[in-house]
């Protein structure tokens, strides 16, 4: 049905009444049932801005939207999941609220970041649904930045008892990529220097991935809202997928045990393949989209990378037989 | 469709991060040889000879960011066409970011969206028949 946003009066489609986003301004809005009319039925409520898939500005923080009028002087989102029970709406949550981390000045700063941690981590369903998509970007921005800070640092300090025998195992590797390819001498050079081993590198290393992490997140958001757009589930906008991602970021901690012996890895991995499942499961709730079109959003990136860099999973599969062949 | 136009402003929004990708990826392919690196290459056209839809994406980027816009388009048309657009999004992030160069809120019906969408999957399977027909068929060109 078609339906005229009160707040910028652009029309657009909907499928579906009650409470939404308008894909234009990004305002809230009620949208009455049909047989109130096709255009009409719309209830503002003073939810905070919103920003549009194109551009918009960080919206004040505040609390849940209360269904009419202003939120009295005061007013705080109830503490706490959002209750349980019963399957949630058919196209997604409506009871939406600051997370932990957003109200770290009244919970305190570390604990805000463990509650949300606890919550992303042990219950995603409950916690995405909760996440309000149209939050400060700011602020899941942060709590991301600060988990892959923790990661990054993490993994150095686990790297040090073993500096040794991964600089050995990294040299080895080198030798069976060079033989396969001839790298220009000045990349040998800069990454023998790299995996060398010396503690200066690692630590240079891991200070530039904290610098750069935060570009490498606005790449991933842009790329994986290029393909909610082409998939028809990027209807709460970019931010909205910006949140998603920066709050799925909290299993990669467990990649700072990448570099224990034997099972860091398979760590490290397990962190990586749940960041990909709550990435996709936080997209579907902030989205208010299916599972398969979060799915297909988020994974079409590094489906995509795959078909450009696949023939790495064989090489380094031959480069640690030859190291496993000729250890023993 | 229908096109909104904000007042102008500088809001940091999503074609500001496509910028902001385009233009990392652009710099790589300009200053890395990443089609060298030891890991890069098609594990599908190496082992079954058959290319995939993504093959000569890089030298596509490295020929855009090289301004060889022919052999760009030799490579992956499609690629080519997605990396000038990349480029254009960094010029008009630059116009919004420095000048408040309003950017247009385009908003399509429900039949548009679904219109352009089946485009999109046709030009992407066109692109891959060309790829697949000059890697394969490139004698009878």
């Amino acid at each position: 049905m078609q339906f005229q946003c009160p707040h910028c009066n652009a029309q657009f489609e909907t499928q579906r009444s009650g409470r939404q986003f308008c894909p234009n301004c990004g305002q809230q809005i009620d949208v009455a049932a049909p047989p109130a009319g096709p255009a009409a039925g719309a209830a503002p409520t003073s939810g905070p801005g919103f920003r549009t898939p194109m551009s918009g500005a960080a919206p004040p923080s505040g609390g849940e939207v209360p269904p009419i009028g202003p939120p009295p002087p005061g007013w705080m989102p109830p503490g706490g999941p959002p209750p349980t029970g019963g399957p949630p709406p058919p196209r997604g949550p409506s009871f939406r609220q600051d997370t932990p981390w957003e109200r770290r000045k009244e919970l305190g700063f570390l604990p805000a970041l463990a509650e949300t941690w606890k919550q992303t981590v042990s219950s995603p369903e409950q916690f995405f649904a909760s996440v309000r998509p149209d939050g400060r970007w700011e602020d899941a921005f942060l709590y991301g930045w600060l988990l892959a800070i923790v990661g990054f640092v993490g993994g150095l300090i686990l790297r040090i008892p073993f500096q040794a025998m991964l600089a050995e195992q990294m040299r080895r590797s080198l030798d069976v990529l060079s033989s396969m390819r001839n790298l220009p001498p000045e990349a040998q050079r800069y990454l023998a220097m790299f995996i060398g081993g010396r503690p200066v590198m690692q630590v240079w290393w891991t200070v530039l991935q904290i610098i750069l992490w935060p570009i490498a997140m606005f790449i991933g958001a842009a790329l994986v809202h290029l393909f909610c757009i082409v998939f028809g589930c990027a209807g709460n906008g970019f931010w909205a997928t910006f949140r998603a991602l920066a709050y799925a970021q909290a299993p990669m901690v467990l990649a700072a045990f990448a570099p224990v012996p034997c099972v860091g890895w398979l760590i490290a991995f397990a962190g990586w393949a749940f960041t990909v499942v709550l990435q996709i499961w936080a997209v579907m709730r902030l989205q208010e989209t299916s599972a398969g079109k979060a799915a297909a959003a988020v994974l079409a990136t590094p489906v995509l990378g795959c078909c450009c860099c696949c023939g790495g999973g064989f090489l380094l599969g031959g480069a640690l037989k030859s190291m496993v062949s000729g250890g023993s | 469709m229908t096109i909104v136009w904000p007042k102008p402003n500088r809001d940091v929004g999503f074609i500001d991060a496509v910028a902001l990708t385009g233009l990392c990826g652009l710099l790589v392919a300009r200053f890395v040889p990443v089609a060298r690196l030891p890991f890069w290459g098609c594990a599908l056209r190496q082992h079954t000879g058959w290319p995939c839809p993504g093959c000569g994406l890089t030298r596509a980027a490295e020929g855009v960011a090289h301004l060889h816009l022919a052999a760009a388009w030799a490579a992956n048309p499609l690629g080519t066409l997605a990396a000038l657009a990349f480029a254009a999004a960094i010029v008009v992030s630059v116009l919004h970011l420095a000048l408040k160069m309003p950017l247009p809120h385009l908003l399509p019906t429900q039949r548009e969206a679904r219109a352009l969408r089946l485009a999109l999957a046709a030009v992407v399977v066109v692109n891959y028949a060309y790829i697949i027909f000059k890697a394969k068929f490139a004698a009878l060109l």
